[in-house]
């Protein structure tokens, strides 16, 4: 019995250096981009309850890896879970946070900000002024940002940048779909000019006039029942029908990369402060 | 603390000890094997750099590093097992593992169409060694691929006589050898600016230059007709119909069959190599 005891003694450590050691090995994955792999190890083993600091090394392990694999929702997943004795787990949930607002999930993004709001107080106020900005909520991202000291290094040139975005945003007139239909109508092309596309704008008008022309022209001279007259007008109609169906498709494609072009600046700012304060 | 108990403690912690050192080496190697060999290449790798990390012997380190470039090139991640060969520090290895690591190297060049880097790796490779057996084809399929066909043709021969087994075999194979890297038989090289200058005086015959006379022909009639319907419509005074749907649709078919001509040339040039290649590794697998 006693023998028995001993040996289960002994066994104990060994269990431990063997986990230790695959800790450290799991880590060195993940310092050397190996993230695929660290994640499939961690995967495989067991996320022990009791140990909480074994627990959340894995799980913050787990999460980086995941957010560099641009995995962000499962990575914020694991991220989340990291435990508020870890020495990372401000890092963990800022980072969690970014991950849910570059994936929409505003709501969630906010609860976990909430979680880390002692730590970093700009920072805080920085992340939750540019959800607000991604959100349109001005007047929130007003209130946020003021409260941020916008003169520390880490966050002071991004916090201009956001100000910058949040005028443009809030000046931006977005461009009217049926504008543009009778811009196209008049004058075909016109309403891709003012949805912003010049080039195909030219394109579209030297086309339908092209084939209008060509039209006109055997129109002229072999009579409307001429079967190259009704050939060149089937065109010149699916060319000119084309155009105003364009126009209007321009226009919402316009407002859609202004929004993604904003969407993506924004985002970056908010990650550049991350990186700095954390790395 | 009682002496007997203080005796097995001592000797279960340093039998632990051991063990564990044992089982991160040897162990762990042909843990690392059993997956390669079980075609679990990903896990392999995971197992290989385990115990690279472990280890503090240059040479453990070396064959872990070895191993897993091996699992990656077995799931195609070729630069990637460029990256952990590098990585070895190769002149205090010993030479057959040396030669091993120089090969590996070599042949993931090839495999990435880098024939100048993958020569070079051989060219490192001591021609003593018993290696050189597995070495020298490959040294002839880069250098076919650099286009050096004399200097293959020769390392071809050679090995031929070395290897061949019975001397009607090596005569047999040697006429083969000899008609196979006969100048008419050579893969041509086909450069993609000669056949979008052969497209652009006249249509379709950058495909013929490309050897693909179907689509040159399709792509002349195509161009012929274009013109010929855009002169006979300004002819007759329909200026805007010869002009849009005659010149204006033939720009497109025209500019588009440069490029085209130019792309033909790229793949056929590709595939010519890859079929003679191809040729070349029947007869060395009949040497063999």
């Amino acid at each position: 019995m006693n023998r028995m005891l001993l040996f289960t003694i002994m066994l104990v450590p060994m269990w431990g250096f063997s986990q230790e050691t695959d800790l450290r090995f799991i880590d060195h994955l993940v310092k050397t981009d190996a993230f695929e792999e660290a994640v499939f190890l961690i995967d495989k083993s067991v996320i022990p309850e009791n140990d909480t600091a074994r627990r959340d090394s894995l799980l913050f392990l787990k999460g980086w890896s995941l957010y560099r694999l641009k995995q962000l929702r499962p990575s914020a997943k694991a991220l989340q879970k990291v435990s508020e004795s870890a020495p990372f787990y401000p890092k963990s949930h800022y980072f969690a946070a970014y991950n849910l607002t570059y994936t929409s999930h505003y709501k969630e993004a906010k609860t976990v900000l909430s979680n880390v709001k002692k730590y970093h107080k700009d920072l805080y106020h920085f992340q939750k002024a540019g959800l607000s900005l991604l959100q349109k909520d001005y007047e929130d991202f007003n209130t946020h940002l003021q409260k941020a000291d916008t003169s520390f290094y880490a966050i002071s040139k991004e916090a201009a940048s956001l100000y910058s975005y949040a005028k443009t945003l809030r000046e931006h007139r977005p461009k009217s779909p049926a504008l543009a239909a009778v811009m196209s109508a008049v004058l075909p092309g016109s309403g891709k000019w003012y949805a912003g596309k010049k080039g195909q704008a030219i394109t579209t008008f030297m086309t339908v006039a092209g084939f209008g022309l060509v039209t006109f022209e055997n129109y002229n001279k072999r009579g409307i029942k001429d079967f190259r007259t009704m050939l060149f007008g089937a065109l010149f109609a699916a060319f000119y029908s084309g155009n105003i169906i364009g126009s209007v498709s321009a226009t919402k494609i316009a407002e859609q990369e202004f929004e993604h072009e904003y969407r993506n600046k924004i985002l970056f700012d908010l990650h550049i402060p991350l990186r700095n304060i954390f790395n | 603390m009682n002496i007997v108990i203080k005796y097995y403690l001592t000797c279960i912690f340093l039998c632990g000890i051991s063990l564990t050192d044992a089982l991160s080496q040897e162990g762990e190697l042909s843990k690392a094997n059993r997956l390669f060999d079980s075609q679990q290449y990903f896990e392999a790798a995971i197992e290989y750099e385990r115990i690279a990390f472990n280890s503090s012997d240059a040479e453990m380190i070396a064959r872990a590093k070895y191993g897993k470039a091996l699992s990656h090139r077995y799931q195609n991640k070729f630069s990637k097992a460029l990256h952990e060969l590098n990585g070895v520090f190769l002149p205090t290895l010993n030479n057959p593992l040396r030669s091993k690591i120089l090969y590996e190297k070599a042949l993931n060049h090839y495999l990435l169409d880098q024939e100048q880097e993958a020569l070079w790796e051989l060219n490192k490779i001591k021609n003593s060694h018993p290696h050189t057996r597995k070495v020298i084809p490959l040294k002839i399929l880069s250098l076919n691929k650099a286009r050096k066909f004399d200097k293959a043709y020769k390392t071809l021969i050679t090995f031929l006589q070395e290897e061949a087994d019975n001397d009607q075999k090596m005569m047999s194979l040697a006429t083969d050898i000899q008609a196979l890297y006969s100048k008419d038989n050579l893969p041509k090289a086909y450069k993609e600016q000669v056949a979008r200058d052969w497209s652009r005086f006249i249509p379709g015959a950058g495909q013929i230059y490309s050897k693909h006379p179907g689509e040159g022909m399709i792509s002349l009639l195509l161009n012929g007709a274009l013109i010929i319907f855009g002169i006979h419509q300004i002819w007759n005074a329909y200026y805007f119909t010869g002009y849009m749907a005659g010149f204006g649709v033939m720009y497109k078919t025209y500019t588009g069959g440069m490029t085209n001509a130019a792309n033909l040339a790229k793949t056929q040039t590709h595939n010519e190599m890859v079929t003679f290649n191809q040729q070349v590794i029947s007869i060395i697998q009949e040497i063999n």
